[in-house]
């Protein structure tokens, strides 16, 4: 069924309205949107970047040199972000004592 | 009662939002991390990381870290003093309060 707020008028069990499956669907909705915006987050901010790095004076097309340079940025760019989810995930961990499982980073390959 | 304030009123949806919402923090953390230390460890786009630039990148995380901790610790003082700057006539200039 779709997960519109009408079909949680469905009785339900476990507390509150609304069926499992409908409550399965929000979170999964809300993780998606959650992981599109950090993508699109990552996107713009790399893309700054690596304009800035890689082409200093714009001219009338991106040279061969200058594209390399964008996608060795970019490489470089998720390279630093899997650095700090790491050491951030790490810290967290650390403090609070130490036992708490990973971080509940993304990291990307 | 079967409602949308219903559903948020579900203990177990309520601790995975919670969870959610940490996570989401987790990440605006990283991402906001990634491009301050990007621009202080002067990261190159070059087809390998030098090792002192992710050892950068790694002190950079730490240190904003340590001088955020260091920061809240303070707070409390901080707080305090501007407290009792109020009971007097005003300052003259900013020095006064945070001296």
């Amino acid at each position: 069924s779709p997960a519109s707020m009408d079909s949680l008028s469905s009785s339900g069990v476990g507390g509150g309205g609304g069926s499992d499956s409908d409550k399965r669907q929000i979170l999964e909705q809300l993780q998606q949107q959650t992981a599109l915006n950090l993508i699109q987050s990552l996107v713009n901010t790399s893309t700054e970047k690596c304009f800035e790095k890689c082409v200093p004076s714009p001219g009338g097309e991106l040279a061969t040199s200058e594209q390399k340079c964008v996608s060795m940025c970019l490489d470089r760019y998720v390279e630093t972000w899997n650095i700090v989810s790491k050491v951030y995930g790490s810290r967290i961990a650390r403090e609070s004592g130490g036992g708490g499982g990973g971080s509940s980073g993304i990291s990307f390959q | 009662m079967s409602s949308a304030s219903s559903v948020l009123r579900d203990p177990t949806m309520q601790r995975q939002l919670l969870a959610m919402k940490q996570q989401q923090e987790f990440q605006a953390n990283v991402a906001k991390f990634t491009e301050h230390c990007w621009d202080r460890c002067d990261v190159k786009a070059t087809a390998k990381m030098e090792a002192k630039t992710s050892r950068c990148i790694a002190n950079c995380v730490e240190r904003y870290l340590d001088a955020s901790s260091r920061l809240s610790a303070d707070l409390p003082n901080l707080l305090s003093r501007m407290a009792d700057s109020r009971q007097q006539a005003p300052p003259s200039s900013a020095k006064t309060i945070w001296g």
